[in-house]
């Protein structure tokens, strides 16, 4: 099966070559058969890389450990259900799995498109194309997974155990998803520019396309946290570390592109600026898929020692320049539709939007690197970690939060000062109310208090719209749910994104609950032993050991009590996987409701059963994953396809209300 | 009860806890032989609780360590020193929080020294005379490492004035709109469709 892998790897690649050629040639030359041909190429090649990925989880569900990628990461005694996931664990796999998902991307955009955008769809081929041949390249030429050992291991070494977490399981593959979906509207961008057909004829093809990728990338980053809090034992859910900030920042540039567009497809206006930030978020995207495996952050040596690396680097010299030059050459054709007018509106927030979107991307692109170019320029290695982040990201992130609440509450173009006062007028005031509440409760700290005041902000003015969308279609006799689900179902996007933004503060509320009102304590105790965090008392009764046929387990049996009722038995412990012993993983215990988290990691234990504990409480944790279910529903109500379109006089009032004012501006 | 250290006695042996999956270090390959593989797993085990007891530090005993949380004070000093510095072991890893032996030792060194009346500051800079500047999860603020704070903020404040210059010419140029009501999508389409009634009866 392997070798039939490597063969169809290498067709897959010469057919997507020709694929590129066909579509381009096809469509220069005026000849409608070639352009069908790189049509057909293109789902060709993605039957042919889904049986490669075949061919390699046979491998692994057969224990074919000649092969060295599935020897080194899977063996007799993996479950099945982890050996057809392992395929995806190791560089050459995740490649593979990236030009999979691609390629199915790929097949399914052409066929929905094969009637539509003649003068689009060979170009969006091409590119897409292109980018799985160079994928494919290096799949068959620098580092395929169907390598043959010269010999055959009796065994497999196994997946390492951090792997085999649910949580790592479907974080890596949702966040490569992500990154290679941002390729369908990059590609859609460069087709505008290479055709010259630069009206908005692409963006409405892609803002489908483009909130998928969004939502995948949001994903994973979600899910790579949860997993962290889950398996790591730090206490934390997200570290600002190279790898994290690789997968965040093309989420951060692609939110700029999902709001300039709204611009760019409501007012003809910004397209220079629109095109832009979907460029950076494509070339963001590769970067990301090949830091991670890479090491270029870490250390430029351990770049040197990576495969990948270098071919990496160049595909995105390539491609950076390839678009910037087509894109400088249609700038003059790019001109805005509107003047843009700075004044109190819609566009003047989504300006100020992404101006500090773009800023907070560089930030962090600049932290990360940092370290790096300290090594090159002055030979000195240095660490940029969290509290950088957390010093430049914080009051930018803020600010972004209060531009939340602001921009639904302005009309576009321009605002009187009555509508303004009316607008601003209730949630001004209930955020106001709000604070002092919080400051009777006792939150006196300043920046807690503003964060959690300006999330309020942005709940009230989300709830204001709310209010006013279905007060005009009570008026027109709807019952109140049906004049709610009326009101997001006729527009989507406004109400879906209004969604999104109530999981954007939830997710804030838990960030700024758990950065500022962290309890930590890291402890020794002796059987018999009881330690106080917070509300909770933790006693320590003793060590226990469980033998297991693949892991041995030791684990600490602690008493909890809250408030001084008792509230369980729990028992922390490692796990020691064979051929792992250096790398047991741990076995976390965290005890959650919508207040707080009681966070136990046994650290460390010695011969007379004294063992060491690091204990966190970390406030409002539970709402980050509400917050983030909240995101992905109302992303998910953003691009949910439209039934049909039925006249929209039949559902609906006739003419909103002119009381309405910028309610009636989406 | 089991004497439960058949399996490991001292502390834990281990790579870097977390590098997103990936712990710095050896990551384990295809051994020539089975045969080999054991004993060579064993002998790589060895050297390692070799090395853990010639690490720098030496294991602090209970009885010679303070108790961080005795007082506010202390306690305050204690997470002064910690929260500047990183895991001994891997990149970009706040030490607080690591479990490491080396870093678990280093977290009891810090508490010996704050205990035996150093100062913070001079503790960090112990940290930093043995390990670098890398040791320090911010580099310290002089010289070229603070382009890392300047540059973010020039690049904001540029892109708020380009913007700003680039409006002014703008307006200039032009007459202001006047403000007219932009409807949603929603208004549009059911102005189009009255349209197009009004059409199919014209």
């Amino acid at each position: 099966m392997a070798d039939l892998g490597a063969v169809v790897v290498l067709a897959a690649l010469i057919v997507a070559v020709f694929g590129v050629a066909a579509s381009l040639i096809g469509h220069r030359r005026g000849i409608p058969a070639l352009v069908i041909s790189g049509r057909r190429a293109a789902l060709s090649v993605g039957f042919l890389v889904v049986l490669a990925t075949i061919a390699l989880i046979v491998s692994f569900v057969t224990n074919d450990f000649s092969v060295r990628y599935v020897a080194e990461r899977s063996s007799l005694e993996t479950t099945l259900s982890l050996k057809i996931v392992a395929f995806y664990a190791g560089q050459a796999g995740s490649l593979l799995y990236w030009t999979m998902t691609l390629s199915i991307f790929t097949a399914v955009v052409v066929l929905q498109n094969r009637r539509r955008h003649p003068d689009l769809m060979p170009y969006v081929t091409a590119v897409l194309l292109g980018i799985q041949a160079y994928f494919l390249f290096l799949l068959g030429f620098v580092d395929g997974p169907f390598e043959r050992l010269p010999y055959t291991p009796p065994n497999g070494l196994g997946m390492m155990p951090l792997l085999e977490d649910p949580g790592m399981i479907i974080h890596p593959p949702m966040l490569l998803a992500g990154y290679m979906s941002w390729a369908v509207p990059f590609a859609f961008g460069i087709a505008a520019l290479a055709s010259g057909r630069l009206d908005s004829e692409w963006i409405r093809t892609t803002r489908y396309y483009a909130i998928f990728a969004w939502l995948v990338l949001g994903a994973g980053n979600l899910l790579g946290s949860w997993w962290a809090y889950h398996v790591l034992g730090w206490g934390g859910y997200w570290g600002w570390d190279p790898v994290e900030n690789a997968a965040i920042l093309p989420w951060f540039i692609g939110t700029a592109y999902l709001h300039s567009v709204m611009i760019t497809e409501r007012r003809g206006m910004l397209k220079v600026w629109t095109m832009a930030l979907l460029i950076i978020t494509f070339h963001l995207s590769i970067y990301g898929t090949f830091v991670v495996r890479s090491g270029l952050i870490t250390s430029v040596h351990s770049f040197a020692l990576s495969s990948v690396g270098p071919y990496f680097l160049a595909f995105l010299a390539a491609s950076l320049i390839g678009s910037l030059a087509l894109f400088t050459r249609r700038l003059p054709a790019m001109r805005s539709d509107n003047e843009f007018e700075f004044t109190v509106s819609r566009e003047g927030a989504f300006l100020l939007n992404n101006l500090i979107l773009v800023a907070i991307t560089f930030a962090t692109f600049w932290g990360s690197i940092f370290p790096l170019v300290s090594e090159l320029v002055r030979g000195v290695r240095i660490t940029v970690a969290k509290p950088f982040f957390d010093q430049i990201n914080g009051p930018m992130l803020l600010a972004l939060i209060v531009l939340m609440g602001i921009g639904p509450l302005l009309p576009w173009r321009r605002a009187s000062r009555q509508l303004l006062w009316k607008n601003f007028a209730p949630p001004v005031i209930a955020t106001g109310v709000l604070a002092l509440a919080l400051f009777a409760i006792g939150v006196h700290e300043p920046l807690p208090l503003i964060a959690f005041a300006s999330c309020g902000f942005v709940a009230f003015s989300v709830a204001l719209e709310y209010y006013r969308g279905v007060v005009v279609r009570r008026r027109a006799g709807q019952t109140l749910p049906r004049s709610v689900v009326n009101m997001i179902t006729v527009n989507r996007h406004r109400y879906g994104g209004y969604i999104v933004h109530i999981g954007i503060i939830l997710i804030g509320i838990a960030v700024v609950g758990s950065n500022f009102y962290q309890l930590e304590k890291e402890v020794v105790l002796d059987p018999g032993q009881a330690t106080r965090i917070g509300r909770y008392t933790i006693t320590y009764n003793g060590l226990n050991e469980t033998a297991l046929p693949d892991r041995r387990i030791v684990s600490a049996h602690l008493s909890l009590t809250q408030d001084g009722r008792p509230i369980g038995e729990v028992e922390p412990g490692r796990s020691f996987r064979r051929n792992f012993e250096r790398q047991p993983t741990s076995l976390l215990v965290i005890r959650s409701d919508l207040r707080e988290d009681l966070y136990i990691l046994l650290a460390s234990w010695d011969a007379d059963g004294k063992a060491s504990f690091f204990i966190y409480v970390n406030p409002l944790v539970m709402w980050l994953w509400i917050g983030g279910v909240v995101l992905i529903l109302g992303g998910l109500v953003t691009i949910w396809p439209e039934r049909s379109l039925q006249p929209a006089l039949a559902t609906a009032p006739a003419v909103a209300p002119a009381g309405a004012g910028a309610t009636a501006d989406a | 009860m089991p004497n439960p250290l058949s399996i490991i006695v001292g502390a834990i042996p281990r790579d870097c806890p977390i590098h997103q999956g990936q712990p710095r270090g050896a990551v384990p390959t295809i051994p020539a032989a089975n045969k080999v593989k054991s004993r060579t797993s064993r002998l790589y085990f060895l050297a390692l609780v070799a090395l853990a007891a010639l690490a720098l530090f030496q294991p602090a005993a209970a009885d010679s360590d303070p108790d961080p949380y005795s007082s506010l004070e202390f306690y305050l000093k204690y997470r002064q020193v910690v929260d500047q510095l990183g895991c001994i072991q891997c990149v970009s890893r706040p030490l607080l929080g690591c479990e490491t032996p080396t870093c678990q030792d280093a977290k009891a060194l810090i508490r010996q020294k704050l205990a035996a009346g150093e100062s913070p500051d001079q503790i960090v800079q112990f940290f930093v005379d043995r390990y670098g500047d890398a040791i320090l999860l911010n580099p310290p603020a002089r010289g070229f490492n603070l382009l890392i704070w300047i540059l973010p903020v020039v690049a904001l404040m540029a892109g708020a004035l380009a913007i700003l210059v680039l409006l002014a010419k703008k307006g200039q140029a032009k007459s202001r709109l006047s403000p007219a009501p932009l409807g949603d999508e929603y208004e549009s389409r059911v102005m189009e469709e009255v349209r197009a009634i009004e059409r199919s009866r014209g």
